[in-house]
């Protein structure tokens, strides 16, 4: 039984705590319960004791000699009293040197006797039943001879056992309100345990996904070996980390000078090429290369955003100035396609922000770029930059090309595309790009459809 | 007169004590070959028989049989008889303290209803049922135009200033041969010095000793005593209502009372039986019923509480003394001395 209840709560260090302190309480109960009512035992045996000596001593008094017979006047009061206490049964047995006198002769008690001052207490079972019983041997002069008399007095225990009910009763409840309050002591210290085993893994708990700094939460010395380990854990893994990221920049930068070379190739073989067929083929290849090239530049962009997420820069710049350069910077690209890039404010030109500008003109590329990449052609972008208490908003908003498939949920996902928008060139990578830039100044960002065909970019940027 | 009576003593002295002298049988209920309760009593019949027939009236299919003896032989029989009885009553509370005392009673639990005053019993092996005031009975005649003694100071000196008139005119118990007589005496003596002295002056008169209540009454009722002492209430009230001659006190000092008492003998055949009686004697019904149908007073008796000299001689170990053989020896001696001169 005992074995099965530790097996069920040995997985928690608290059920473990309290099940050995609960014990620990149990026996410590069970003992004070003990030790009182042995030495409650004994109190009461000691005042039989004193009252049976008391008795012993007032029939020794009574006493006497008469024509050198022994003669005893035995007191009224003093078996009236014997038995008051506890309705006790008394026997009692006066032996004159050796010979029966009075008394109960087969009462079973043949010594040894103490004397008037130290009787000997002891038990005698008598007639099914123990008693407690004082001995004593007293000597008296009868004529000119020295006399030995022997007397016992027994009692019954009811006195005792009237006493020991009516205390142990009460010890009951004490001994049950200690062990009531050692259990919840044995809770609370438990509890008190387990608390920073709670705060620290709530501490763990709390930290984002990329959250990879050491942990650094105070706590008991007896969890230190864990925080080391897992600090060195989280080390090694954003070491890990890194290289891969490293490798994968490294990649993208290695992969792009080859391909340009393939690009100005193919266009070169294009200009050149007669057959129609070669001519559609090169053009193929051209458009994978731009595909990829551009994959290559957004894996690039993407290690460099979570590279700064680490260690932003953050700097004090004009938040006006930040989005109309980077506007002017898409004229050229928006012309090409016909498009207008209309920018409205409502901020003062001196309203500063405090972040990383890299991170934020990199999401606000990545914008920038999707909103022209799918818009209708000749139509407007709209770039509103507005303010309210709290936050910067940066709104862009386009009447988009193709909104058949159009998943507020699905398109934050890296290398998720919409299914119409195949002949466009993109890698997917863009809004999951801008999401975690905006994370890493942050920043939230919304994207939504709104009346018609026209799709909103909200980029909220505290102030 | 004396030396027919001291003939008696000498007589009633000798004859073996371990044999049962019963004195009158009576049964109740439906005839059986055994009773399904043998009551072993020192109760008068006359006395307990509406309580048994109440309880025929409650109980029909129960048969009782009631055996009446005297306290000395009841004592010897639940010690060493054989004849199984199922409940032993008697006025002998020293005697019935010291069977229980020695082992001879079962224990009986009885419910609340039936629990009756802690002073009236001693463990749960012996139950006090009735109190019965102990006082002195005297012949009205004599005493129309004196006036009787209230209390036992008067009594003495009524005895020395009437001797010529009381000289063999008193009554009182044999000590040595009525048990109730021996534990009325020797409380008396506990209770008082004043004892002695009126024993002296008892002695004086050639005071008349007896071993039963009944003949006291009578030898008063007739005139021929003029005061007998230490006599059952119970008895002498009774006898008052047919003979007109009697006239009980109590005395004003202190009136010891006796409680009857009831235990169930070890060796009892039936002792559900037992045991239902017990329960029946002394819940409210039983003890209302003792306190207006019989001439005993029930244990909540209200003359309890408006006579303040009226002290039940209490039910506790104390009792065993005066039934040690050398106290006993010591007690009749004086007693002797003193009534013998």
């Amino acid at each position: 039984m005992i074995r099965k209840l530790f097996a069920l709560k040995t997985t928690s260090i608290r059920n473990r705590l309290l099940i050995q302190l609960g014990l620990v309480a149990v026996v410590i109960s069970l003992f004070l319960f003990l030790v009182v009512r042995l030495a409650l035992v004994q109190a009461v045996t000691a005042t039989q004791d004193r009252l049976l000596a008391a008795a012993v001593s007032s029939v020794v008094d009574k006493i006497y000699v008469v024509d050198n017979m022994v003669s005893l006047d035995l007191p009224y009061d003093t078996f009236s009293l014997l038995g008051a206490i506890g309705e006790d049964r008394i026997f009692y047995q006066i032996k004159d040197d050796g010979k029966f006198l009075t008394g109960y002769e087969d009462l079973p008690y043949e010594g040894p006797f103490g004397d008037l001052q130290e009787p000997i207490f002891t038990n005698i079972d008598y007639l099914d039943e123990t008693f407690r019983a004082a001995s004593i041997e007293n000597v008296i002069f009868a004529g000119n001879q020295a006399r030995r008399l022997t007397i016992i007095i027994a009692q019954s225990q009811n006195f005792q056992a009237t006493v020991l009910t009516k205390i142990s009763t009460n010890l009951i409840f004490v001994t049950f309100i200690f062990l009531i309050i050692a259990i919840l002591f044995a809770f609370l210290t438990a509890n008190l345990t387990i608390r920073p085993i709670g705060s620290f893994a709530d501490d763990v708990k709390m930290r984002g996904p990329s959250d990879l700094r050491k942990v650094s939460s105070d706590v008991p010395s007896e969890l230190l070996p864990l925080v080391h380990s897992l600090n060195g854990f989280i080390s090694r893994f954003r070491t890990a980390l890194r290289q891969t990221e490293t490798f994968i920049a490294e990649a993208a930068h290695h992969i792009r000078t080859p391909l340009s070379v393939v690009k100005s190739e193919s266009e070169l073989a294009l200009r050149k090429s007669k057959t129609p067929e070669n001519r559609e083929h090169l053009r193929n290849i051209i458009r994978s290369v731009d595909q990829t090239n551009r994959s290559a530049t957004q894996l690039l962009d993407h290690a460099m955003v979570l590279y700064r997420a680490e260690r932003p820069e953050k700097q004090k710049f004009s938040a006006h100035q930040a989005v109309e350069d980077l506007i002017n910077q898409f004229r050229p690209a928006a012309d090409l396609r016909d498009l207008d890039i209309a920018f409205s404010s409502t901020l003062e030109q001196k309203q500063q922000l405090y972040l990383d500008r890299t991170l934020l003109e990199t999401s606000l590329r990545n914008l920038l770029d999707n909103a022209l990449k799918y818009a209708i052609a000749e139509s407007t972008v709209f770039v509103d930059l507005s303010q309210d208490k709290k936050q910067i908003t940066v709104t862009i908003t386009n009447d988009a090309a193709n909104l058949k498939d159009f998943n507020a949920s699905q398109i934050f996902k890296k290398f998720k595309r919409g299914t119409e928008n195949k002949d466009i060139i993109g890698s997917g990578l863009g809004l999951s790009i801008v999401l975690e830039a905006a994370n890493a100044i942050n920043a939230t960002i919304k994207v939504k459809k709104l009346k018609g065909e026209s799709v909103c970019a909200i980029l909220s940027l505290p102030c | 007169m004396r030396y027919l009576i001291i003939a008696l003593l000498i007589f009633f002295m000798n004859s073996p004590s371990d044999a049962l002298v019963i004195e009158e049988v009576r049964t109740y209920g439906p005839q059986k070959d055994t009773a399904d309760l043998r009551i072993l009593s020192s109760t008068d019949i006359d006395v307990f028989d509406p309580v048994l027939t109440a309880y025929i009236t409650s109980f029909p299919s129960v048969s009782i049989e009631y055996v009446l003896s005297n306290t000395s032989d009841i004592y010897h029989e639940v010690r060493d008889g054989e004849e199984p009885f199922d409940l032993v009553m008697s006025s002998a509370m020293d005697l019935q303290m010291k069977l229980a005392n020695d082992g001879f009673a079962e224990s009986v639990s009885l419910p609340e209803t039936s629990q009756g005053p802690d002073w009236s019993q001693w463990q749960n092996k012996l139950f006090g049922f009735s109190l019965e005031p102990i006082g002195m009975v005297v012949s009205k005649s004599y005493f129309n135009n004196i006036e009787a003694p209230k209390s036992r100071r008067d009594l003495i000196s009524f005895l020395r200033a009437n001797q010529h008139d009381l000289r063999g005119k008193i009554v009182t118990y044999d000590v040595r041969q009525s048990g109730a007589g021996f534990l009325f005496a020797t409380q008396d003596a506990r209770q008082s010095d004043s004892y002695w002295r009126m024993a002296e002056v008892m002695g004086s008169l050639t005071t008349g000793l007896f071993c039963c209540s009944g003949e006291m009454l009578d030898a008063v009722n007739t005139g021929e005593v003029l005061l007998a002492y230490n006599i059952i209430g119970s008895y002498a009230q009774k006898r008052s209502r047919e003979q007109d001659n009697l006239l009980v006190i109590y005395p004003q000092d202190y009136t010891h009372m006796l409680l009857r008492t009831a235990l169930v003998p070890r060796g009892t055949q039936n002792f559900q039986a037992a045991r239902d009686f017990l329960i029946f004697l002394l819940n409210d019904v039983g003890q209302d019923f003792i306190e207006k149908r019989t001439d005993m007073l029930s244990l909540q008796s209200e003359v309890l509480n408006k006579n303040r000299q009226f002290k039940p001689i209490r039910l506790d170990t104390g009792l065993l003394v005066y039934l040690d053989r050398l106290k006993k020896q010591r007690f009749l001696e004086e007693w002797k001395e003193a009534l013998f001169q």
